[in-house]
C-alpha cells in the first residue's frame, strides 16, 4: 500500500483523479493504521484506571476509519465537481521512454492497476474476517479498500477518456465513485457513533439487531429458578457488555445460580464478555427498551 | 469471491483489449478536446510571444529568437504556416485559455512565476537546460565566492534573481561582453568574449513552452518535436546569444 503511494506520486500528473487517488491512498492508510492499534490494546485486560478493559477502542478505531471514509469520498466528491463546474481541461505531459515520446497518461495506467489489485483482493478477504471477528473497524477497512480499487479505476476511465479528447471524463467519473464512498462513509460513521451511544448491538454491517442478544434472553428466561428477564446489552468493540435483571421464582441458592447463569451465558459466544446478573424482586416499568430497531 | 475474480477477470481483459485497440490507433491518441493539432496540421500556428533575448525578440513586425525558429521548424514539419501574435504573460496566458493562441514562448523556464504552475496553461518538459557562469575579466583574480560581489548581468530577471539568492549584486549593463568588472553569461560567451570562468555556476534553467490547458495531443506531439531537436535548439541559442 504504502509502495502504491510511492508510485503514484511518481507518476503524479495533473490529471483530476490521479492527484485524488494519491490523497486517497494516504486516508487508506488510516483504517488499517486504527486497526492495528485497536487489535494491539484491545485484549488488555483491566487496569485500575480502565476498570472496564480497552475493548472500546475498536469502537473509537471504527470512528476514525469512517471518518477517513467519509472525508474521502466528500473531498473527492467536491474536487471532482467544481473541476466539472470550472471546465478545468486536465493536461498530461509525455516522457521519453527507450528514445520514444509516450504519453504519462498510459503509464498511469499500469500505476494505477497495480494500486487497484491488492486493494480489490484484500478488500474482499476482509469482509467475512470482519464478520467473524465482530470487528468493525476491519469492516471499514475493508471499504476503504473497495472505495481505493474503485476510485483507481474511474481514474483509469478518466485517462482513456482524456485520451480520446474528453476533457470532463475524469472529473465525471470520480464524481460517480465518490457517490458510493460517501455512502459507506456516511454509513460507517452512523454507525460508530450509534455504537458509541450504546445501542444495542447489531451485525458488523450494521443493518439488523445482533439475534445473539434475543437469544441470551431467551437461555435466562428458560432457566428453571427465572421467572422474568430483562435484558440490556452494548457493544464494546468486538465484545458485548450488559446487564440482566432476574426475579427467581425460587428464591434458595441465589448465589450459586446466579454464577451458574453466567458460566452458561459466557459459553453461549464469545462475544458475551462481561454480564453482570442482578436478582430483583420486580421488573422495572418497562421503558422505550422494547422498541429494538438499530439505527445505523 | 471466485465470483469476485471473474469480474476482475473480464474487466482486466477488456481493459487489455482497450489498450490494444488504442495502441494501434497510435499517433492519432492522445486526442486534443478543442482539436488544437489538426487545426495546425491543415493551416496556422498561432504563436504567443513575450520579448525575452536571446530566446524570443519582436523587431518591426518579425519575430526571432532560439524558440521563434524552433517553432518555424516545427511548423515546417507539420506543414503549417506561423503567425505572431506579441504581448504580455497575463495577456497570453488569457488567449490561451480562450484558445487564440495555440503555443506561448517568451525563454519560460520550469520556475517561471504564472507559466510553470501548470494552472493557466499545459507546460511541456523542459526542452533545454542551460547554466549561468560567472567570469572575470583577463588578468583579474577569479573568486569563488560570489557573495556581496557586484556581478553585471544583461539585464534584470532570472540570472539576476539567480545571483541574489547566491548573495551576489547583480549590476544591469549595456554592452555585457566588454564589462569592465565580473559578469554572468554562458560559458561559451564568456569564451568568446575572453573572460575568465570562476567556479561559480548558478542553478540551472530548464526552458518550456506552453500550450492552452487540455491539448495533450498537441503538447504531447510539440514535446516530441522538442525532444528530436534539442541539439537544433542548443545551436540556436548559441548562434542567437554570440
Amino acid at each position: 500500500m504504502a509502495s502504491a503511494v510511492v508510485i503514484l506520486a511518481l507518476v503524479l500528473g495533473s490529471s483530476q483523479a490521479m492527484k485524488t487517488a494519491w490523497i486517497e491512498d494516504l486516508l487508506g492508510l488510516i483504517p488499517p493504521i486504527a486497526f492495528l492499534v485497536a487489535a494491539r490494546f484491545n485484549t488488555r485486560g483491566p487496569t485500575a484506571r480502565f476498570p472496564y478493559g480497552f475493548h472500546r477502542i475498536v469502537s473509537v478505531g471504527h470512528l476514525c476509519s469512517a471518518l477517513a471514509l467519509f472525508v474521502m469520498g466528500a473531498y473527492l466528491l467536491v474536487e471532482s465537481v467544481l473541476k466539472l463546474i470550472t471546465a478545468e481541461y486536465p493536461t498530461i505531459n509525455s516522457i521519453e521512454l527507450f528514445g520514444r515520446t509516450v504519453w504519462l497518461g498510459w503509464l498511469m495506467l499500469p500505476a494505477l492497476a497495480y494500486s487497484a489489485v491488492p486493494a480489490f483482493f484484500l478488500g474482499r478477504a476482509k469482509i467475512p474476517l470482519a464478520e467473524e471477528l465482530h470487528n468493525k473497524v476491519l469492516y471499514a477497512d475493508a471499504k476503504m479498500n473497495k472505495a481505493n480499487w474503485l476510485t483507481a479505476g474511474a481514474a483509469m476511465v478518466g485517462i482513456v477518456g482524456i485520451g480520446f479528447g474528453l476533457w470532463w471524463a475524469d472529473a465525471a467519473a470520480a464524481a460517480i465513485i465518490s457517490l458510493d464512498i460517501t455512502k459507506d462513509g456516511v454509513s460507517n460513521l452512523r454507525r460508530a457513533v450509534v455504537d458509541l451511544m450504546d445501542q444495542a448491538p447489531t451485525t458488523v454491517d450494521g443493518n439488523d439487531p445482533d439475534p445473539l442478544g434475543d437469544k441470551l434472553a431467551s437461555m435466562l428466561r428458560g432457566l428453571d429458578w427465572v421467572e422474568e428477564v430483562d435484558l440490556r446489552l452494548r457493544e464494546e468493540g468486538q465484545v458485548y457488555f450488559g446487564e440482566a435483571l432476574v426475579v427467581p421464582s425460587d428464591e434458595t441458592d441465589i448465589p450459586d445460580k446466579v454464577e451458574d447463569a453466567l458460566e452458561r451465558a459466557r459459553d453461549l459466544d464469545w462475544r458475551i464478555h462481561d454480564l453482570a446478573l442482578t436478582p430483583v424482586r420486580e421488573l422495572p416499568e418497562p421503558d422505550e427498551r422494547g422498541a429494538k430497531e438499530p439505527m445505523g | 469471491m471466485r465470483k469476485d475474480v471473474l469480474v476482475y477477470r473480464k474487466v482486466l481483459g477488456l481493459a487489455i483489449v482497450a489498450l490494444a485497440v488504442i495502441s494501434s490507433a497510435g499517433c492519432d491518441f492522445p486526442r486534443d478536446p478543442r482539436g488544437t493539432l489538426e487545426a495546425v496540421r491543415s493551416g496556422t500556428m498561432r504563436v504567443g510571444i513575450v520579448d525575452n533575448q536571446p530566446w524570443t525578440r519582436m523587431e518591426d513586425g518579425r519575430a526571432s529568437g532560439v524558440e521563434v525558429k524552433l517553432l518555424e521548424d516545427f511548423a515546417r514539419e507539420l506543414g503549417a504556416e506561423t503567425s505572431f501574435v506579441p504581448g504580455t504573460t497575463p495577456d497570453l496566458l488569457e488567449a490561451a485559455r480562450q484558445g487564440e493562441i495555440d503555443v506561448m514562448v517568451g525563454g519560460y523556464t520550469s520556475t517561471s512565476p504564472g507559466v510553470s504552475e501548470g494552472k493557466e496553461a499545459g507546460v511541456t518538459g523542459p526542452y533545454l537546460s542551460t547554466r549561468t557562469l560567472v567570469g572575470v575579466p583577463p588578468g583579474t583574480p577569479a573568486f569563488e565566492d560570489p557573495s556581496g560581489r557586484e556581478i553585471a548581468v544583461g539585464r534584470i530577471g532570472t540570472t539576476s534573481a539567480l545571483l541574489k539568492e547566491e548573495g551576489a549584486l547583480p549590476v544591469p549593463v549595456d554592452g555585457l561582453s566588454n564589462a569592465d568588472m565580473p559578469v554572468a553569461a554562458y560559458g561559451w560567451q564568456l569564451k568568446a568574449w575572453g573572460f575568465e570562468p570562476t567556479p561559480i555556476e548558478l542553478p540551472s534553467e530548464d526552458h518550456v513552452m506552453a500550450v492552452p490547458l487540455g491539448e495533450n495531443g498537441w503538447l504531447v506531439e510539440l514535446e516530441r518535436f522538442l525532444r528530436e531537436n534539442r541539439a537544433e535548439a542548443k545551436e540556436l541559442l548559441r548562434k542567437e546569444s554570440a
